[in-house]
């Protein structure tokens, strides 16, 4: 395929990315800004209780992609909150904080540190995306989550994040797809986000050999993929 | 048709729409609800929850606003369902700052429970049951053999060891538990996800109970192994292995259910 055919792909590719990381890059803002030279002074999880004014005129705009933003701490970060999310998701017009079970001890605590779309950024320093998923924390729908390391002084302290619906990434990318010979728009592992085959959909992985040329994207960990 | 419901007119009027809409499509619309109250269902799952250790000895539940939003019902329910579990003993309440709803393990596990939750269901309805959660399993685990990520299989391989060093009931209950979900997310699908969850809560709680007297017994082995052949399926990406494993777990513990019932009733 040319890069002309493809090109409508990666128009739709750079909005939904595009709206994502610019989220995940407002949360990022926030938090270095409210945690800069506060580090050895044993910061608690008020720091960022402000977030909510940050991201919530970006949830709420009509036709918005994405459905939950927030910052996700370094373990031990906050001296108060071992654990802490200060996540927000969209319900209906609503824009609701997400409460989430906060320490080992209590029922349903969730271990968020060995998740890819926080392990990931800490590991490498860059942007991810993860998925898609069936995210049992927030959404309990196949999800993808971008994800970016956030730095102070430095020090990695958490990661920003964003999550898209699988199904709005579907809406958008379809159309355009459907004008094209068979392609898969993969992410990592040859997991389908969205195609125009009945075989691969969105979540399945590509089976050993049913890939043939790839296009990758820049500064993006998506592939576009023709069949062998 | 012989069935004598007294003179209540309408009562038979009720019956007869029922059998009208029986064998539609539109079946499951009509279908009868719950005959219990919300707040006894939620302080049934909770009870559950606790006798079976799923929530351990001294965990803090949500609030009661949370619990609402979780449970889909008002605040005044679960102010009803927290009142009975106190009055049973099963949750402690403190007020005031660092207050709230903590779990008291009762002495002597689950035993009285496990009685009377299996005296309510007939066989026929516990088969009926374990056939369904078999095939939600099934099907849960080959897909996971077809779609796991590498760190799905990581996930569900430390649950396995947790699950097999464990060395109470509780903890095994919980690392079985796990086990059972993560493998319904590697499936890549959230309606085998939400199935998972509404047949644990009904039927994963019956089997649980009557699985405590296979502890330390070849069908207690055999079910670990069961969980490390299903794991070993998924790694090795073969989906009717997984399938089949996975199905054969159900169905044993479902068979050790209904023997359980069975027992309990000579008792």
């Amino acid at each position: 395929m040319t890069p002309q055919a493809l090109s409508p792909v990666l128009d739709v590719i750079d909005a939904v990315a595009g709206e994502a990381f610019g989220l995940t890059g407002v949360v990022e803002a926030f938090v270095a800004a409210h945690l800069a030279h506060q580090l050895d002074r044993e910061p608690t999880a008020s720091a960022v209780s402000g977030l909510r004014e940050a991201v919530e005129t970006s949830l709420r705009t009509p036709g918005a992609r994405v459905v939950g933003a927030g910052f996700v701490a370094a373990a031990g970060l906050f001296v108060d909150r071992p654990w802490w999310l200060e996540w927000l998701v969209r319900e209906g017009a609503l824009v609701e904080r997400l409460e989430v079970p906060m320490g080992p001890e209590q029922p349903g605590f969730y271990d968020y540190t060995t998740t890819p779309w926080f392990r990931e950024p800490e590991r490498d320093g860059q942007r991810h995306v993860t998925g898609p998923f069936v995210d049992y924390l927030c959404t309990e729908d196949l999800t993808v989550t971008f994800s970016q390391p956030v730095t102070v002084d430095g020090r990695f302290v958490g990661v920003a994040a964003c999550d898209v619906r699988a199904v709005t990434v579907e809406r958008e990318l379809l159309p355009v797809l459907r004008r094209l010979e068979q392609t898969y728009i993969v992410a990592n592992d040859d997991r389908v986000l969205c195609s125009n085959s009945g075989r691969y959909v969105c979540g399945d992985l590509l089976a050993p050999g049913a890939a043939g040329r790839r296009h990758g994207l820049e500064g993006l960990p998506l592939t576009i993929v023709e069949p062998a | 048709m012989a069935i004598v419901l007294g003179n209540d007119s309408a009562t038979k009027g009720v019956l007869t729409r029922m059998r009208h809409y029986y064998g539609h499509g539109t079946a499951a619309v009509f279908a009868p609800l719950e005959p219990m109250g919300r707040a006894e269902q939620v302080s049934r799952r909770l009870a559950d929850a606790i006798e079976l250790e799923l929530l351990t000895d001294g965990a803090q539940l949500p609030g009661e606003i949370e619990l609402a939003a979780a449970f889909g019902v008002a605040t005044v329910t679960i102010r009803e369902a927290l009142a009975d579990l106190r009055s049973r003993g099963l949750i402690r309440t403190r007020r005031g700052r660092g207050g709230g709803s903590f779990v008291c393990t009762p002495e002597g596990g689950p035993g009285s429970l496990s009685r009377q939750r299996l005296r309510e269901r007939s066989v026929v309805e516990l088969r009926d049951m374990g056939d369904l959660y078999a095939i939600v399993s099934g099907g849960a685990a080959a897909l996971a053999a077809e779609r796991s990520s590498g760190d799905d299989v990581r996930l569900l391989r430390a649950t396995y060891e947790e699950l097999a060093a464990s060395q109470d009931a509780g903890a095994r209950r919980r690392a079985d538990a796990r086990f059972r979900v993560l493998l319904a997310v590697a499936a890549q699908s959230p309606r085998l996800y939400r199935a998972e969850i509404d047949l644990q809560a009904e039927v994963g709680t019956l089997l649980w109970l009557a699985s405590e007297k296979a502890d330390g017994t070849d069908a207690h082995r055999a079910d670990l192994e069961h969980c490390a052949v299903i794991l070993e399926a998924i790694e090795e990406r073969v989906s009717e292995r997984a399938r089949c494993v996975a199905e054969r777990r159900v169905r044993d513990a479902t068979a050790r259910m209904i023997e359980h019932r069975l027992t309990e009733e000579e008792l």
